[in-house]
């Protein structure tokens, strides 16, 4: 079986595990709130285990010399990981700074960091970057009055 | 009613109320283009701008910001896969591979010129509707409107892109997703994991950018190139197997271009030739991209219209919004194409569907809003705001002592339209050069609007993780050829489907299923779901006996 075919299966696990969980929690509730969750688990039950077929089916069907397509064809596989992995990565560091830090100091914060110490950028573009994002968070706060959260550390505080 | 429309118009053309209107149309713009700040945002905000403002001023004021945010926000998701507003989820479909491929004007003309058409035809449908809409919509209660949404879910099989099992599955997603929240029946919180911000449901926006953009920004930073480049090398092998060059056409951009223009009227992207070798075209925001974008559109005038009313009948039922719109007829679009299978890789029939949808049905939801007080929206209740702060009573009067007053909000959805895409087009082509800046410079200043942008919908910090988890489960469904339309169908249709059928069920019992509409749409939806299947069959069948 194909590394792609299984990932499917242990997708289609997971969202059995969701689904599982679902159901379970559902069934504390009164009749009318739990009739829509209840339907859809089961009905989802019945899809997963029929799409976990399929893919064993085909799976079974293409035989032991199958091989996995690329997902990303022009680009070398290692390498295709290795920026899927720092990109997203990016963003989970991006969340957790605007949590820690605040939007307006956490955001141009975690930018930074990216355009020079990831992406190494020249300094010159990082920091029109760098700025554009300081002037973006004043104007959304100041302006549209979007109100930024306070930052989770006690010791620092939202500048606008 | 004629006579009401021409004195109108000495309304709006006072130098206050235009100036007015290009303001809003100015900031409308701006909202649009960020993702997360929609119209009901954008009208907050405006709304307490307007206390000291003349009624018609103040209409000129919020109207030219409502008309043009959706088209705005097409903008970012046909650009950078990132939608603006939920509204535009659809566009990044197909519009973001046509960036992708390079050809970003075509993408940009199709999507300026269905949105002015199809906001032109809301404002015409608001006009002409207006005496006669009372009995089309008493006649729509909870089980009419249940059943639209059950409509809605068929659809599914025309989002699935030729799987539909994993469409079914990921529709069931959206489902449980729309499930988060207070029951409004019962009160039971469900599936809130003890968080407050979780009561209200989870976010669309926030769904919709991660499911979305989050792969989109992951597919750019593997690709190490522009936005313009990254889709390019797939698209030249396609054009080097089987485009011009293997056929013995020429080969430049600038002859096929003129290729194209001996085509003429009759290029028609479902015949080969036609619109087919247009698509094949880059452009990279040149003119004359854009210029057939807006010829293609001409060209799929009967699907522009078509998808332009079913966005006013969506604005006009109370509650479905600009999200159903969109998708229902994006999949309207996929249905009525002879090359279903193509849909999600740049064909210019996915941005014009949805394009003209989104901004016909700003004209539709002012329908109800303006002749009953009923909003069908959040943007039309804070519009109703405004009704209030200026003395008017929404309902009879508006469509007789004010109906002056009402005919000018016809001329303003249409005017901030036609000077918002004025100026877009002036704007072009420093708008579509970022499709060629490095991915690079752009993957964490997206990223970081991104997350600005979930927080904004609704001023909660959670939404920026769900943005992550979706993004991850958008990421898992991109790699694995999962389709992600049907999970945010399900989640836009999953709370209302649920609301209508309690309400059908404990007003009317089980005789709600006899109801001739709902009768009606019942056969509808069984043809949804028949015509696909029966259409794919007669294909295999004419196939195999072909070969």
């Amino acid at each position: 079986m194909t590394k792609r075919r299984i990932a499917d299966l242990a997708f289609v696990a997971f969202l059995g595990i969701v689904v599982l969980y679902v159901y379970w929690e559902a069934q504390e509730w009164p009749r009318g709130t739990a009739l829509f969750p209840v339907g859809v688990a089961i009905g989802m039950g019945a899809l997963l285990l029929a799409q976990a077929l399929l893919t064993v089916v085909q799976a079974r069907r293409e035989g032991p010399q199958a091989r996995d397509e690329p997902i990303w064809p022009d680009i070398d596989p290692s390498l295709a990981r290795r920026r899927a992995v720092t990109t997203s990565a990016t963003f989970v560091v991006m969340a957790l700074g605007v949590w820690l830090l605040g939007f307006p100091i956490g955001g141009p914060l975690v930018l930074a960091a990216h355009l020079l110490l990831v992406m190494r950028e020249r300094l010159v573009v990082s920091a029109l970057l760098i700025v554009g994002s300081v002037a973006a968070m004043w104007a959304l706060s100041e302006l549209l009055n979007i109100p930024f959260p306070d930052p989770a550390l006690p010791f620092v505080s939202n500048p606008f | 009613m004629l006579e009401a429309l021409l004195t109108s118009l000495d309304m709006v053309s006072t130098p206050s109320a235009l100036g007015y209107m290009m303001i809003g149309v100015l900031l409308g713009l701006v909202v649009g283009l960020l993702p997360g700040l929609g119209g009901p945002v954008g009208l907050a905000v405006l709304l307490p701008f307007t206390f000291e403002m003349e009624a018609i001023d103040a209409f000129a004021f919020l109207l030219g910001m409502l008309s043009v945010t959706s088209t705005a926000s097409d903008i970012t998701a046909i650009l950078f896969g990132v939608p603006g507003d939920s509204v535009s989820a659809a566009l990044v479909m197909d519009g973001h591979p046509m960036a992708k491929k390079g050809r970003v004007g075509l993408a940009l003309g199709a999507s300026l010129s269905s949105s002015l058409l199809g906001a032109l035809i809301g404002a015409v449908a608001l006009a002409v509707a207006l005496p006669f809409l009372r009995p089309l919509v008493l006649s729509f209660g909870s089980p009419e409107l249940f059943m639209l949404t059950i409509l809605g879910v068929t659809f599914v099989a025309a989002l699935s892109e030729g799987a539909l099992l994993k469409g079914l599955i990921a529709g069931g997603v959206g489902l449980i997703v729309s499930f988060v929240g207070m029951d409004a029946q019962s009160g039971v919180v469900r599936y809130a994991f003890g968080q407050l911000s979780l009561w209200d449901g989870v976010g669309l926006v926030a769904v919709a950018v991660g499911l979305f953009a989050i792969p989109e920004l992951v597919d750019l930073a593997v690709s190490g190139r522009s936005i313009g480049e990254s889709g390019q090398r797939a698209e030249d092998e396609v054009v080097g197997d089987e485009g011009p060059a293997a056929s013995g056409q020429p080969q430049s951009t600038e002859v096929a271009a003129a290729a194209v223009g001996e085509a003429g009227g009759s290029a028609d992207s479902t015949t080969p030739g036609g619109g087919a070798a247009a698509d094949t075209l880059t452009d990279h925001g040149d003119i004359r991209g854009v210029v057939r974008g807006m010829k293609a559109t001409l060209e799929h005038w009967a699907l522009m219209v078509r998808c332009s009313l079913i966005g006013v009948f969506v604005g006009i039922m109370p509650g479905l919004g600009g999200s159903v719109a969109q998708w229902v007829s994006y999949a309207h679009a996929v249905q009525s194409s002879q090359r279903p299978e193509e849909f999600g890789t740049g064909r210019i029939e996915g941005v014009i569907g949805p394009g003209a949808a989104n901004n016909s049905k700003e004209g539709g939801s002012l329908i109800p809003t303006i002749a009953f007080g009923v909003p069908g929206s959040v943007t039309m209740a804070i519009l109703l705001g405004a009704f209030l702060i200026q003395g008017l009573t929404p309902g009879p009067s508006m469509v007789g002592a004010n109906l002056d007053l009402t005919m000018s909000f016809i001329w303003f959805i249409a005017l901030a339209n036609v000077v918002a895409v004025g100026l877009i087009l002036i704007a072009i082509k420093p708008i579509a050069m970022t499709t060629r800046i490095r991915g690079s410079l752009l993957i964490a200043p997206i990223g970081l609007l991104v997350l600005v942008g979930a927080f904004a919908e609704k001023n909660a910090m959670i939404d920026v993780w769900i943005v992550l988890v979706f993004g991850l489960l958008g990421l898992v469904m991109h790699i694995l050829d999962w389709p992600r339309p049907p999970l945010l169908l399900g989640l836009v249709l999953g709370g209302l489907a649920e609301n209508y059928l309690f309400i059908s069920v404990n007003r009317y019992g089980a005789e709600w299923l006899g109801r001739p509409i709902v009768i009606g749409i019942g056969i509808l939806a069984v043809a949804a779901i028949a015509y696909p299947l029966l259409r794919g069959r007669a294909r295999r069948r004419g196939l195999e006996g072909a070969s």
